[in-house]
């Protein structure tokens, strides 16, 4: 396609055989062509899952009683809306969803401000705010849990030296603390993506704009506020939905730093249902657990994208 | 496209430039510290873990790692891996992204709600189904299996994201270009794609990180170090005792490293890409 | 057995803290090929499987969760002996992390494709037979004529209701460690044998000035496995071994729980962060000089006497004792087949290789995991290293640990939340204890 797109010149369109043929694809079909790959890719990979996932969340399928899947209509929702244990992690999952988000958009934007200024070694800068994004987290954990440790952690021993005293009990045996822990280094895992788009989002402002209201004397707040903002908006919206989902659906760092730990004071929902099905054998209810999630997600994001008016704009 | 040149010593610089350095000290101490820890000897860390010594150090940990973990192999997968999630995911998503933009019919947040429902499928429902698939399709153990299954996951955000890099950009640019006789495809491609070059290496960055990253697809789709990715042969090396720590630190390094030198060749432009964009003429 | 002395040179260096890590490394997996290499005059009862059962050839697909490097060490060396021993057969090994290992299995089960051979915890034995992905090995056995040189009762761990469902090849034996020169240096003559006066001597040892705790008590990731053994001090076997059903008593549960959790809430002599404390910390805590005493098993030995010197930093003790019983539990680790293998003849092979005596020798050399083929044990690096005196004594005080179905999950889901939370003082023990009984009470169906 790529190289055809590259044969129709300006001028020698109407001469060209192809382009003729381009030109039924004009308009809606030449859409849909561009779309179909990858939809038939999706599909592929979401339709059985979703099928399997939908008809366990409907069955009673306990691997220690049995192999077999019995039909028990929406038993095990009922169940789930009674149960303790997932009042508590839906709790947790929205305190780290909304939490985590706020930081990480905040410090991101913050980050792809400063960064956005250009300057011969401004390209240092930004690979070495986004360096932590690039460790896997598997590391990530074990060293932030290292330097955080209650008695040895570096962390902990520098900063009691201005006086933040986080030693004794420390972070991750405290039911209060354990989760903003978490959170505070998926903060630091996680913020460049952020500031990533947001500057990617800046870069193309044009430089017109970026430059005018400096030089017509408005405040940089107002100039950030009226002309910034609105033309980041698309960024915003998008970064944000992915990063929400990305929070409740794989919570990567709780499950390798506390397991949920202390109790069950950083128990999210999908690690719930990650013990329920592989620890507890109980498919049919990690599956209803799941697709209580997927609807709940999906329902947010549906309202989202119509506030915002995503997909809708001409 | 200077903001900067203007007022390199005004107030508001410095202040600038204190918070760039803050951030770059928020990021990178605790690698310095890894970095650290890494060339200490084990013995020293297990007896004084925050302690300051500068005598002894030494790469033995790195060749502990090295000598047991195949890394140079799986780096290489983990490459190979990323580097064709990051093509198709691209490909597919800048279509995709382009198609959503501009086209006009009904049905498009439909559309962009279907694609998303990949990321939104909780994992518990998603492993044994891939597994199953992967095993039909006879992709498992390999590095093409993965990447594809990377693909899924990470084109929902690719088309989202190119979306919005193009929402952004005003359509008067490509019906001018139509106007002087350009097809749709001619105007994306030679009109339209140049402007997005940024946010394509954002959103390339982006997937690529989610595949380098990965461990829970990688150890579920692959058996062997023929397709495994170095974040499983990590997790594999730190085990369930975990690893002595100059061990553990020095897999961290050696995780970081790779990153940095492809920056130093590929990123720098590619991070120039990034500041260049935006509308030059 | 001119051979091993070799290996025991290098085995007693390192139980002396001399070689340090790079015994953990290299040297010692070379060190420990090399009766391998000489192997032919002790090789007999290793290659006998091949008169009764089938011989094997082709491939074998084999799961294990080795990932310390002493294990690894102690892996390669098994392998290199098989591979000698079983030149046509090709053994190819997937590694598997303890914590993923289910997951893995669960969707080989429902996938209907998974490897041959594959590791099985005594703990584990009931949910993956249940789950329905194993093979009952009897009439192998039966063929195999070396199957006896593994005691009964090690045997019959891992069988279930009449069948056999892997071959061991060790087992890990409880023990703790203490720092002698801690307890000498409060005047702490005994070593304790009772959970009072391991308690007591917690207390004692506590020095909060020094930064050191008596205890360091794992409440963390893995913790919860030490409450079903202190349980079963307190009560006696919590299940019925006919019936299978729960037969621990509340009042019992209350008791372990108010013990285990007061050593924090009141006695003070455990870390404070204790109910965060997994492997890493627990260990690295201990190694660091922060904890004078910590339970485990032989499996650590060679990992801890690396930072600190054996018998002068370091000695072993069995755990303590409770007022019904004794805490101390030995759990066997065996290899069984998958149920879907297509090549169970070098499958058989390779597990009935490594339940050898000469495998399990080679093993233990490199980590200090205990043989389990009668005779073993009075190999000369056992014989020659004082700590394992401690061991030989759990042997003969030991219980071998429960498997039930659901048990794993009982002990991660339940104990382990329940506890911490009582360590953090947000429930009562008696509440947690009421918790923990009520769901063993459900998971075995006792009315």
């Amino acid at each position: 396609m790529a190289k055809v797109g590259r044969k129709v010149g300006y001028s020698e369109r109407r001469a060209n055989p192809l382009a003729r043929y381009l030109n039924i694809l004009e308009g809606k079909a030449f859409a849909w062509i561009l779309l179909i790959p990858s939809l038939l890719l999706v599909s592929l990979f979401i339709i059985y899952p979703l099928y399997r996932g939908i008809s366990l969340s409907l069955s009673e399928l306990e691997l220690l009683k049995g192999p077999d899947a019995k039909f028990i209509g929406i038993d095990n929702f009922r169940t789930l809306l009674h149960d303790p244990a997932v009042a508590n992690a839906a709790k947790n999952t929205l305190k780290y969803t909304v939490v985590g988000l706020i930081s990480q958009m905040a410090l991101g934007m913050a980050a792809a401000l400063l960064l956005s200024r250009e300057s011969k070694f401004i390209w240092a800068a930004r690979i070495a705010v986004m360096l932590p994004w690039f460790m896997p987290p598997v590391v990530t954990a074990y060293m932030w849990r290292f330097m955080l440790d209650a008695q040895y952690g570096i962390v902990t021993i520098l900063v009691s030296h201005i006086g933040i005293d986080i030693g004794g009990q420390g972070i991750w045996a405290n039911p209060d603390k354990a989760l903003y822990g978490v959170l505070f280094v998926e903060l630091w895992r996680s913020y460049p993506f952020f500031t990533l788009f947001i500057l990617a989002g800046i870069q193309g402002i044009p430089a017109e704009l970026r430059e005018s209201t400096a030089i017509d004397g408005a405040s940089s707040f107002q100039h950030f506020r009226y002309v910034m903002l609105p033309l980041l908006k698309p960024v915003l919206f998008v970064s944000t939905i992915l990063e929400a989902i990305k929070l409740i659906n794989s919570p990567t760092l709780v499950l390798l730093m506390t397991e949920g730990g202390p109790g069950d004071s950083t128990m999210v929902v999908p690690l719930l249902a990650f013990k329920k099905a592989y620890q507890a054998y109980d498919f049919g209810y990690a599956s209803a657990i799941s697709v209580a999630v997927l609807i709940a997600i999906s329902g947010f994001a549906m309202v989202y994208i119509r506030s915002v008016g995503f997909g809708k704009e001409k | 496209m200077a903001v900067s040149g203007k007022s390199k010593y005004a107030p508001s610089a410095i202040a600038i430039n204190v918070g760039v350095g803050l951030l770059i000290a928020f990021a990178t101490l605790p690698l310095i510290w890894t970095a650290y820890t890494s060339v200490r000897p084990e013995i020293e860390i297990v007896k004084h873990p925050a302690g300051f010594m500068f005598g002894n150090l030494g790469f033995d940990a790195y060749r502990e790692v090295w000598k047991y973990s195949d890394f140079p192999h799986l780096l290489g997968n983990s490459v190979v891996v990323s580097f064709m999630t990051m093509i198709m995911s691209l490909t597919l998503g800048t279509f995709a992204g382009y198609a959503l933009s501009r086209a006009t019919f009904g049905g498009k947040q439909g559309i962009l709600l279907f694609y998303m429902l990949v990321r939104v499928i909780p994992g518990v429902l998603l492993l044994i189904p891939i597994y199953i698939l992967m095993q039909k399709l006879n992709l498992l153990d390999t590095r093409f299996g993965l990447a594809l299954a990377y693909t899924t996951f990470t084109l929902p955000a690719a088309i989202w994201l190119m979306k919005g890099f193009f929402d952004a950009l005003p359509v008067d640019l490509e019906n001018a270009a139509r106007i002087d006789g350009c097809s749709r495809m001619g105007a994306m491609w030679r009109i339209v794609l140049p402007l997005v070059r940024p946010g394509m290496a954002a959103t390339g960055t982006l997937v690529a990180i989610e595949a380098w990253n990965d461990v829970l697809f990688a150890l579920m789709i692959t058996s062997s170090n023929r397709a495994r990715t170095w974040p499983v042969g990590m997790k594999l090396l730190i085990g369930e005792f975990q690893l002595p720590w100059a061990q553990l630190t020095a897999t961290a390094m050696m995780s970081v490293i790779p990153v940095l030198i492809g920056f130093g060749f590929a990123g720098r432009k590619m991070v120039a890409g990034l500041t260049a964009g935006g509308v030059k003429e | 057995m001119d051979s091993n002395s070799v290996s025991r040179r290098k085995f007693i260096g390192v139980a002396g803290g001399v070689a340090a890590s790079a015994a953990i490394g290299g040297p010692a997996s070379a060190a420990t090929k090399k009766p391998a290499a000489k192997k032919p005059a002790v090789k007999k009862p290793a290659a006998a499987p091949v008169a009764v059962n089938k011989p094997g050839t082709g491939v074998v697909n084999y799961w294990n969760h080795f990932t310390a490097a002493a294990e690894r060490a102690g892996f390669e060396s098994v392998t290199a002996g098989f591979k000698k021993a079983s030149p046509n057969i090709d053994l190819k090994v997937e590694t598997i992390q303890n914590p993923d290992w289910m997951t893995k299995y669960i969707n080989a089960v429902m996938s209907k494709s998974g490897p041959d051979a594959m590791m099985v915890t005594q703990a584990r034995l009931a949910d993956m037979a249940r789950i329905g992905g194993m093979v009952d090995l009897n009439a192998r056995a039966k063929a195999w004529p070396d199957f006896n040189d593994n005691p009964a009762t090690v045997n019959n761990a891992l069988a279930l209701n009449g069948s056999q469902y892997a071959l061991p090849v060790f087992a890990f034996i409880d023990w703790g460690y203490y720092r002698p020169d801690f307890f000498a240096a409060k005047g702490i003559k005994k070593v304790p044998t009772t959970l009072e006066e391991f308690r007591l001597a917690a207390i004692e040892l506590t020095d909060p000035t020094k930064k050191i705790y008596g205890f360091g008590l794992r409440g963390g990731a893995g913790g919860g496995g030490f409450i079903t053994k202190l349980l079963h001090a307190y009560n006696g076997p919590i299940i019925d071994p006919k019936t299978r059903k729960s037969t621990l008593e509340l009042d019992a549960a209350v008791d372990a729980l108010r013990f285990w959790v007061r050593l924090g809430t009141k006695d003070k002599c455990i870390p404070p962060t204790a109910a965060s404390d997994g492997y890493a910390q627990f260990m690295g805590s201990f190694k660091a000089g922060g904890t004078a005493m910590v339970l485990h098993h032989t499996g650590s030995y060679v990992e801890i006497t690396t930072p600190l010197k054996a018998e002068i930093e370091v000695k072993t003790f069995n755990y303590p004792k409770g007022p019904k019983a004794e805490m101390t539990n030995v759990s066997p680790l065996g290899n069984g087949l998958f149920k879907g293998t297509t090549n169970p003849d070098a499958g058989f092979e390779w597990i009935s290789y490594w339940a050898s005596k000469k495998a399990q020798v080679d093993f233990l050399q490199a980590t200090g995991y205990w043989p389990t083929a009668t005779g073993a044990s009075a190999d000369p690096f056992i014989k020659n290293t004082p700590a394992f005196r401690v061991a030989e004594n759990a042997l003969k005080i030991g219980w071998t640990s429960y498997t039930f179905p659901g048990v794993e999950n009982w002990e991660i889901n339940t104990i382990l939340p329940n506890v911490q939370k009582a360590l953090n003082e947000t429930i009562t023990p008696e509440q947690a204890a009421r918790n923990i009984w009520t769901e063993l009470r459900d998971i075995t169906d006792t009315k």
